[in-house]
C-alpha cells in the first residue's frame, strides 16, 4: 500500500501548482499515514538529515561567488578575454559566447548563474554587433549547460551526496565532457555562420590586445586555479574550496574593482540564501521520498525485473538516459537527481557501470533539461533577457539540441571521456 | 490579522538570520581551512557549527522564498482552467501546502521532545538546538500559507 500511495499522490500533485518540494513531502506524508508502519517522526528525521551535510554547504558558496563575479565585472572581463582569442573565427561572438561559458564554468556551478549573469553580457554585446537576437539567445542558453558540467558543479554535489560518490572524482569526470560540449557547440556555430549570408564577423585581435585582455582577466581566471587546483591536489575539500573562492572574489572587488557597495553585499547574501533555500527544501523532502522507495525495496524489485528482461546493459543504460532526458523537460533537474539517484544507482551498478560515470551522465541529462521546454530554467532566463518567446527561442535552439545530444551520446559510448581524468588523478 | 505587517516582521527577522549566519558560516570555515593549511591545526567543532548554521539559513531562505512564490512548481494544469475552476484549484493546492507545513510543525515538536538527552557529537550541546530549525521555519511557512488563503478569500470578497 505504501508505494502506490506514494507514487499516486506524487503524480497527482507534481503537475499542479503545488511546489515540487511539497509534492515530494506531501506524498511521503500520505504514504506514512496510509501505512502506519513507520512513525511520523521518521519523516522529520529524514527531512533534517537530508539537509545535514557538509558537502551541501558548498551550494550557497558557489552561488554567492558566481553572483559576486557577475556583478563586480569579473564576468565581463572574462568575456573580453575570450573574445580576443576566438572572436575573429567565422561565427564571431557565437564562439566568444561558448568560450566565455567554458571559462566561467570553471568557477560557477550552475547554469542559471551563467545564463543570468554572463548571459546578459553576452546577449547585449551580440545585439550591439548586429547578430540575430534569436541566435544570440539560443547560443547563450545552450552554452549555459556547460556551467554545471565543468567543475565545480552544484548538481554533482547533490548527486555525490545522495549516492555517496566522491564529489572530487565527479568533478574530475565532468571536465572533458564539458570541453566536448563546448567543442560541439562551436562546430554548430561555425556551420551556421558559414551557411548564413552576411553573418557578422569580428576583427582579429593582435597580440598586444590579447595580452591586455588576458592581463585584465587574469585575477578572475586565478579563481579557477584556486578552486580546481586546490580540490584536485587534495589540499582542501570542495566545500573549503568554495569558501576560499568566495573570499577571493570578495577580496578582488574590495581591493581592485570597487564595483560593489556594502549594501550590495547584503542583497547578494540575501538572494543567495533564497536560492539555497529553494534547492535545500527540495533535497530535504526528496530525501524522505527516496528513503521510502529504498525501504520498500523498489530498486531491488526493478533490478529483478530488468534481469528477467535479459537485455544488454547498454540498452538499459540508454533507456535510463532517455527517461532522465524526458523527465528533465518537465521537472527541475536537481529534484530529479535527488529522487532518482537512490533508485537508479543500484540498478546501473548491478549492470556493472561505474558510479562516477553514471553520475556525470545523469547530471548531463538533467542539465540538458534546463534548456528544453516546457520547463527549462536557462531557457526562461534567456527568454526574459532577449524578450523572445520561449517557443521561438527553442526553435532557434534546434541545431544546438543536436550538438548537446550528440555530446551526450559520445559520453555514453566512450566512457573514457568521463573516466579518463578521474582514473588518471586518483589511482 | 494585518498580513502585511506580519510578513515584514518575518522577512526582517529571517533576513537578519540569513545574513548573519551566512557570514558566520564563511568565517568559521575560513578559520578552519586557514588554520589547517598554515598551522596544521583543525577544529573539531568548525564543521558541525557550519552545518547547523547552514540548516538554519537554508530554511530561513526557503520560508521567504515561499512567501515570494519562488518555489519551483511544474504547473501544466492551471492555464487550461476556467476562472471559477482556477479559484477552487488554487484553494486545493494551497491547502495541500498548509496541511504539509502544519503536520510537519506539530510532529517536529514531538521529535524534539523525544531527542531529550541527546548531545551533538563535537559541541556537546543538546540536539534540540539544531532540530529547532524545523518547527521555527515550518510554523512560519504554515502561517504564510494560511495568510495566502485568507488573502485569497478577502480578494474574492467571500
Amino acid at each position: 500500500m505504501i508505494v502506490p500511495a506514494l507514487i499516486l499522490t506524487f503524480i497527482i500533485t507534481i503537475f499542479t501548482k503545488v511546489p515540487v518540494a511539497i509534492a515530494l513531502g506531501f506524498s511521503s506524508l500520505v504514504a506514512f499515514l496510509v501505512s502506519g508502519q513507520y512513525p511520523l517522526m521518521v519523516l522529520i528525521n529524514r527531512l533534517f538529515s537530508g539537509m545535514d551535510s557538509f558537502v551541501l554547504i558548498s551550494i550557497p558558496m558557489f552561488i554567492l561567488m558566481a553572483r559576486i563575479m557577475n556583478e563586480s565585472g569579473s564576468s565581463r572581463r572574462m568575456f573580453n578575454f575570450a573574445n580576443s582569442l576566438v572572436g575573429h573565427w567565422p561565427g564571431g561572438l557565437g564562439h566568444t559566447n561558448v568560450l566565455a561559458s567554458v571559462i566561467f564554468a570553471g568557477m560557477s556551478g550552475s547554469s542559471a548563474a551563467d545564463a543570468a549573469g554572463l548571459g546578459r553580457i553576452e546577449i547585449e554585446s551580440m545585439n550591439e554587433h548586429g547578430y540575430d537576437p534569436a541566435f544570440s539567445g539560443a547560443i547563450t542558453a545552450a552554452s549555459s549547460v556547460i556551467g554545471p558540467i565543468i567543475p565545480p558543479s552544484i548538481p554533482m554535489v547533490v548527486y555525490g551526496t545522495m549516492s555517496g560518490t566522491s564529489v572530487v572524482k565527479l568533478f574530475a569526470g565532468g571536465f572533458l565532457p564539458g570541453l566536448l560540449l563546448g567543442l560541439t557547440l562551436m562546430i554548430i556555430v561555425y556551420i551556421i555562420a558559414k551557411r548564413t549570408p552576411g553573418f557578422p564577423i569580428e576583427k582579429k585581435a593582435n597580440l598586444k590586445e590579447r595580452w591586455i585582455a588576458f592581463k585584465d582577466g587574469l585575477p578572475a581566471l586565478v579563481t579557477i586555479v584556486i578552486i580546481l587546483g586546490g580540490i584536485f591536489t587534495g589540499l582542501y575539500t570542495p566545500t573549503e574550496a568554495s569558501v576560499i573562492a568566495v573570499l577571493y572574489v570578495f577580496f578582488l572587488d574590495i581591493c581592485f574593482y570597487h564595483e560593489l557597495k556594502l549594501s550590495d553585499y547584503g542583497r547578494l547574501l540575501y538572494e543567495t540564501a533564497l536560492d539555497t533555500g529553494m534547492i535545500l527544501i527540495i533535497i530535504a523532502c526528496a530525501n524522505a521520498f527516496g528513503w521510502l522507495l529504498a525501504v520498500e525495496r523498489i530498486p531491488n524489485i526493478m533490478i529483478d525485473f530488468i534481469t528477467q528482461l535479459n537485455v544488454s546493459p547498454l540498452v538499459v543504460l540508454l533507456l535510463i538516459n532517455a527517461v532522465l532526458l524526458f523527465l528533465g523537460c518537465f521537472i527541475e533537474g536537481i529534484a530529479i537527481l535527488v529522487i532518482l539517484t537512490p533508485v537508479l544507482l543500484p540498478i546501473v551498478m548491478q549492470l556493472g557501470y561505474n558510479p562516477v560515470y553514471f553520475g556525470v551522465l545523469a547530471v548531463l541529462n538533467v542539465m540538458i533539461g534546463v534548456v528544453t521546454p516546457p520547463m527549462g530554467m536557462s531557457l526562461f532566463i534567456t527568454s526574459r533577457i532577449t524578450n523572445i518567446p520561449v517557443m521561438k527561442l527553442s526553435k532557434a535552439m534546434l541545431p544546438f539540441y543536436v550538438s548537446l545530444i550528440g555530446a551526450l551520446l559520445l559520453c555514453i559510448f566512450f566512457p573514457d571521456i568521463i573516466l579518463f581524468l578521474p582514473n588518471l588523478l586518483f589511482k | 490579522m494585518n498580513s502585511k505587517r506580519l510578513y515584514r516582521y518575518f522577512e526582517n527577522i529571517n533576513k537578519a538570520i540569513i545574513i548573519f549566519f551566512l557570514v558566520a558560516t564563511i568565517a568559521v570555515l575560513a578559520l578552519q581551512v586557514f588554520s589547517r593549511l598554515f598551522f596544521s591545526r583543525a577544529f573539531a567543532w568548525a564543521e558541525e557549527v557550519a552545518r547547523y548554521l547552514f540548516i538554519y539559513l537554508s530554511l530561513a531562505g526557503a520560508a521567504i522564498a515561499y512567501k515570494k512564490d519562488l518555489w519551483v512548481s511544474v504547473d501544466i494544469i492551471s492555464s487550461k482552467l476556467s476562472k471559477r475552476a482556477k479559484n477552487v484549484y488554487y484553494l486545493v493546492t494551497e491547502s495541500i501546502c498548509f496541511t504539509f507545513f502544519i503536520i510537519i510543525t506539530l510532529v517536529s515538536f514531538k521529535y524534539i521532545a523525544s531527542s531529550k538527552g541527546q548531545l551533538t557529537a563535537a559541541l556537546q550541546i543538546p540536539m534540540a538546538i539544531p532540530y529547532l530549525a524545523v518547527p521555527i521555519f515550518f510554523v512560519q511557512m504554515s502561517i504564510i500559507s494560511l495568510n495566502k488563503i485568507f488573502h485569497f478569500f478577502k480578494e474574492k470578497g467571500i
